[in-house]
């Protein structure tokens, strides 16, 4: 059997980003969690929480400054790219997007071509992007208290809490794509090796494919 | 069971911050950290030209928004009315400095948790007096159980120029010529609380649950549709996709 | 500090200070809250006096672990009955401030300071008063103070030494009030507070210028529905508080109470028996103020004419629980050239309305006989040849007996008129803020050839000194027995010094003896507290128990009185031997504002006293500096705004501070709170915290009294940041 060819998704640096991000997220959820989910609180006690919270105050550095710093600094050119794609919406992307519930729930049915990122991963990209810039504008605000008018502070609080729990659910389904769901999972792969295989870029990101055969 | 109130006679009052100093000493506060304040105002042009003092501190509110924010139960609106702090349960987060309409509380740097008024609960529970009024040379903060029809604390509220603080277990005995703007405001909970205690927590809360909910369908789902394929066409074997 | 100090002299001085107060083991602000937090539950409770300002209320202080947590008021003791101001409240954090002074320090540069012992410091203080006095006659030794409890053991002290020159703070306090009421009325009278019906405060105001027991009693009687009308430039908080205020002139408040008395007299609304028996020279007063309509007044004054009336009417309507306060240094204590006219003014008024020993009217205190304690005291000292240095009682002050001029030290000491004054001791007194001409006294202090200073911080003018001997606090130290109303009262300590200081009955009896007054002060202050209590029935260990314990106290005598005439003296021979007028006259104030000045008027806070709390934690963070209060329309053509920096210039000075735009004052004044303005780097808290006041307030002196006068002062402002 020949060896299925494999593609560049995602570089190193985007990968690393991607992973910055997604490490200091799930560490910042589950030591934010304490303070939305009150049940969490009797089994940390206040010396406990009081170390979650620091270890938050901590991880909120890498989330900030992490990723931001290892996409613009090593690979701009891929970032812009990746910017310029999640805000362009062509017809496809809706089709896409209007068919995905019944892909979600494992119905056969037909997806228009996507490019690198398909309508699903632009949304999520979006929601990541806001989300982060949010939760960063919010938490820094909380952090440095002192600095900011009451009014500000005040209005961080929920503000924190909705990003929180909206980032949380936008991961979840995110994750279930990434590692379960058999339409995606082999995603995975461009996140860990960079590479995925030539069907999977065919069989699903046919117009970026398309591209990249191009220049190659 | 009580119903803790004060009531501060503002006709009294003579602005001299004993109560300021005494509380702090009691509690071993920090000099900028106070539970009670006392500020002067005066209106008018010259000259006619009025004043008065007015006294601030914890409204120990019906409805405490500090303690709706606080994440552990630290703080407590207790059964007699006052509203308390567990310091040994208190993460010093200072949620609740923010959500006090009237920025009542401190942050204790050295114990590293918030700390407010008390109503002096330990002392009143042995029958003693809170250090503010204990203290006043006026004798301008009454003290005691509203439920207690022949305390000091009954009769007063129900004397003249009494303004109940909505809301709040605190009252003033008031001079005609001050205008009930200068007095703390009506018991609130702040939008910003409601908006997040009430709307954002049960709402996200129910996406989290959703979604998580749904991915589980989708989980199952996918699982049977594969399990399905597989029987139907009987293939062995691991199937590309 | 004035020129004499550079940056670099601070700089090197404040790390030598540093390493002299850091040193030892007193706890630091933190150290206290963390003692107070963990310390075991057992509480004791000391009965003792506070001494957080002259009132000295009684109090209980509640120590844990050998440290004082809380201070109470004694509900025993009749100047508290349990309440405390701010001040007392803080009394730890005096205690405790990490800027006191630990032990004794000699002086060895310009504002360099080294520990010394006891013994040696007694040792070089006593040879030099030897040889000062073997030079220039006891004389040329000056103790100036604030009187406190020890007070009758300094005046021995002096007597001892032979010198006549023990001068208290009077001058810049009450000296003219006191000799108005003693020329009218023989005695100091105070007013029955708790039942007034009708009270007229001339500039006194009762909210500031604290006197604990006082304000309660006040409070009950605003209660009660007293009318209470305040007369002052500036709204004080006791005008503001008041049902009235009437915003006078300043310095004019005798024309005021003048065109009372007119009014008074004219329409028949005194008390005619009550004038007929009880006073003289009704007929030469009514004589006097013929002139003095209420029009008359009102030109002077700024106050209506009607409103004069009106007063006048009101008050006599209340009498005789109608009384016109006979204030402390506010109003006509030291503030006026026309001080006494104006006290004396008040003082007839009060005896038109016959309230004298009436209730709600003046009062004169019970009379407490304590025990001798002459044989105690030694050998009475030889009298005393040479005359004071400032003539008080003499021909040209006869007034002033007992109350001394301190305004004019500096002056006599630097002219060295009418005799060389070569070495000064200053006890619980700061003559470099708190008396007039702040750069004069400094310069003055730096011609002495020696000055000590007692006290429990380092003050502005212990800076100066040679020697600066510690005191332990009120918390630290016991003193003589206080009379407190029909109550005798003791202080004693709830801990044990925290440094190497002592009390000044020690010090006193430590400087007799190096001074080769030993046979003078053989005895101890138990022994001495033990004699004054003898006839009264109270033992020490009584009253270290209860802190203030009522004794049988005769009712003072209102019929009989201490005057020549045994009755109240609406004329006063005494006040005509002395030069004034004998029954009161319209004097003008020394000073007015032309156009583009002010008036400076001054006044205390209730959050502090004088220049001994601005470095004490809790009452600095409420008011860390003053504020010069001006009103909006001066402000305005000044293009001053709220907060800004503003310079103060007198003809004696010039000082900075923040502006306080306000309605609540005369637009031809502007007032500034006395207490700031740090000199000393050695109060790190206070130091350059707001503006001196004394660095703008010339020396006066008041005729009569020879009081200073301190609002006989003219300013420009202007702003400068």
């Amino acid at each position: 059997m020949t060896e299925q060819r494999r593609v560049l998704r995602f570089n190193l640096a985007e990968r690393a980003a991607h992973w910055v991000l997604a490490v200091s997220f799930l560490l910042l959820f589950l030591t934010g969690a304490a303070l939305v989910f009150r049940s969490l609180v009797h089994l940390l006690g206040p010396s406990g929480l009081r170390i979650t919270s620091r270890l938050h105050h901590v991880v909120a550095y890498a989330f900030t400054f992490g990723p931001v710093a290892v996409l613009l600094l090593t690979t701009p050119k891929t970032t812009r790219e990746w910017l310029r794609t999640i805000f362009t919406w062509t017809k496809e992307d809706l089709a896409f997007l209007a068919s995905f519930p019944k892909e979600f729930f494992g119905l056969k049915v037909e997806l228009p071509s996507q490019g690198k990122f398909n309508a699903g991963e632009k949304v999520n990209s979006l929601l990541t992007l806001f989300g982060s810039v949010l939760m960063v504008a919010t938490g820094w605000v909380m952090l440095f208290r002192d600095s900011f008018p009451k009014a500000v502070l005040a209005w961080a609080y929920p503000l924190h809490d909705a990003g929180a729990l909206l980032m949380g659910s936008v991961i979840l389904g995110h994750v279930y794509l990434a590692l379960l769901h058999p339409g995606s999972r082999e995603s995975i792969n461009g996140m860990l090796r960079g590479t995925v295989s030539e069907k999977f870029a065919r069989d699903h990101h046919a117009k970026w494919y398309e591209e990249i055969s191009k220049s190659a | 069971m009580a119903k803790y109130a004060m009531l501060v006679d503002l006709n009294r009052c003579v602005d001299c911050q004993a109560c300021t100093v005494a509380c702090q000493a009691q509690y071993g506060l920090e000099p900028d950290k106070r539970f009670t304040t006392v500020r002067r105002y005066e209106w008018g042009t010259y000259p006619d030209v009025q004043g008065a003092f007015v006294t601030t501190q914890c409204m120990h509110c019906d409805k405490p928004p500090c303690a709706e924010v606080c994440p552990t139960g630290a703080s407590y609106k207790h059964q007699d009315g006052a509203v308390l702090i567990d310091e040994s349960r208190c993460i010093g987060c200072r949620y609740c400095l923010t959500a006090c309409p009237y920025d009542a509380r401190v942050y204790d740097e050295t114990k590293k948790v918030a700390r407010k008024c008390s109503f002096c609960y330990a002392e009143v529970a042995k029958g003693k007096a809170p250090a503010c009024g204990k203290t006043c040379m006026a004798g301008a903060r009454i003290f005691g159980d509203l439920d207690n029809p022949s305390s000091d604390i009954a009769k007063a509220v129900a004397g003249k120029g009494v303004v109940k603080i909505a809301g709040t277990s605190i009252y003033y005995a008031v001079p005609r010529s001050l205008e009930r703007s200068y007095l703390p405001k009506d018991g609130e909970v702040p939008a910003y609380v409601s908006a997040w205690q009430g709307f954002v927590q049960p709402a996200g809360k129910a996406l989290l649950g959703g979604v998580a909910g749904v991915v589980v369908l989708a989980a199952l789902a996918n699982n049977l549709r594969s399990h399905g394929e597989k029987s139907a066409s009987g293939e062995e074997g691991s199937s590309h996709d | 500090m004035p020129s004499k100090w550079s940056r670099r002299t601070f700089l090197k001085t404040s790390l030598a200070t540093g390493a002299v107060l850091a040193a030892g083991e007193l706890p630091s602000f933190a150290g206290w809250q963390k003692a107070r937090a963990t310390g075991k539950d057992e509480v004791l409770s000391v009965p003792s006096l506070c001494e957080m300002c002259g009132v000295k209320c009684g109090i209980i202080a509640r120590v844990r672990d050998g440290r004082v947590v809380k201070i109470d008021g004694n509900p025993k003791h009749p100047f508290s009955n349990g309440k405390l101001c701010a001040r007392g409240n803080a009394g730890m954090t005096a205690l405790y401030d990490p800027d006191r002074l630990r032990q004794p320090l000699k002086r060895v540069g310009d504002g360099k300071f080294e520990p010394i012992s006891w013994d040696d410091a007694m040792r070089e203080i006593g040879a030099k008063l030897k040889d000062l006095k073997a030079q220039f006659g006891p004389e040329t030794l000056v103790w100036a103070t604030h009187p406190e409890l020890i007070n009758p053991w300094e005046k021995h002290w002096m007597a001892a030494f032979g010198s006549p020159n023990l001068t208290g703070h009077a001058a810049t306090c009450y000296s003219s009030r006191t000799v108005a009421f003693a020329t009218t009325y023989g005695d100091l009278p105070g007013v029955d507070y708790g039942n007034v019906q009708y009270y007229l405060s001339p500039g006194r105001n009762l909210l500031e210028g604290i006197h604990n027991g006082v304000i309660q009693k006040i409070v009950a009687a605003k209660a009660k529905g007293a009318r209470l009308v305040a007369l002052d430039p500036r709204m004080s908080n006791f005008a503001a508080w008041a049902d009235e205020w009437l915003p006078i002139r300043p310095g004019t408040d005798l024309a005021f109470l003048l065109a009372l008395i007119h009014v008074i007299i004219a329409e028949r609304l005194y008390d005619e028996a009550f004038v007929a028996e009880r006073t003289v020279g009704f007929n030469e007063l009514k004589d006097a103020v013929r002139d003095y309509t209420p029009a008359w007044a009102s030109g002077i004054t700024d106050i209506p004419a009607e409103t004069i009336s009106r007063i006048a009417r009101e008050l006599a309507a209340a009498r005789p629980a109608a009384a016109v306060d006979t204030c402390w240094h506010g109003g006509f204590g030291s503030m006026y050239y026309n001080s006494v006219q104006t006290g004396r003014a008040a003082a007839c008024l009060n005896a038109l309305l016959g309230n004298l020993g009436a209730k709600g009217g003046l009062t004169f205190s019970p009379v407490v006989k304590l025990g001798k304690t002459d044989e105690l005291m030694g050998p009475k000292p030889p009298k005393i040849a040479a005359r004071r240095w400032d003539g008080a009682g003499e021909a040209e002050w006869p007034l002033a007996k007992g109350l001394g001029l301190v305004q004019n030290l500096p002056d006599q000491i630097l002219s060295g008129r009418p005799y060389p004054i070569k070495a000064l001791i200053v006890s619980h007194f700061n003559p470099v803020r708190s008396c007039p001409d702040s750069k004069k006294v400094i310069d003055a202090l730096q011609k002495l050839e020696l000055l000590v200073a007692i006290d429990i911080q380092m003050s502005d003018t212990a800076a100066y000194a040679h020697y600066v001997l510690p005191e332990s606090t009120y918390l630290e130290r016991p003193d003589p027995v206080q009379v407190a109303g029909s109550a005798v009262a003791l202080r004693q300590p709830a801990v044990k010094p925290l440094g190497d200081t002592k009390g000044e009955d020690e010090i006193l009896i430590d400087l007799a003896r190096a001074a080769g007054l030993a046979e003078n002060f053989a005895f101890t202050l138990e022994e001495y507290n033990d004699a004054l209590l003898a006839p009264l029935g109270v033992t020490r260990e009584q009253l270290l128990k209860e802190g203030a314990v009522k004794v049988d106290a005769a009712p003072p005598d209102y019929v009989k009185l201490k005057t020549p005439s045994g009755k109240i003296e609406l004329y006063s021979e005494d006040v005509k031997k002395a030069g004034g007028s004998p029954v009161p006259v319209w004097v003008p104030p020394q000073v007015q504002p032309g156009k583009g000045q002010f008036q400076l008027l001054h006044g205390h806070v209730a959050m502090h006293t004088h220049t001994s709390t601005d470095n004490n934690a809790y009452l600095h963070a409420l008011m860390p500096e003053n504020e010069l209060w001006i009103h909006a329309d001066s402000a305005r053509a000044l293009g001053v705004g709220d907060g800004d920096l503003v310079e103060v210039e007198s003809e004696v000075g010039r000082v900075r501070l923040k502006a306080k735009v306000t309605q609540a004052i005369r637009p031809d004044s502007v007032f500034m709170a006395h207490g700031f303005g740090g000199v000393s780097p050695y109060k790190r808290l206070a130091y350059k915290k707001g503006a001196n006041l004394s660095e703008v307030t010339p020396v006066r002196v008041a005729e009569l009294s020879g009081a200073a006068a301190q609002c006989e002062v003219v300013v420009t402002v202007r702003k400068v940041g």
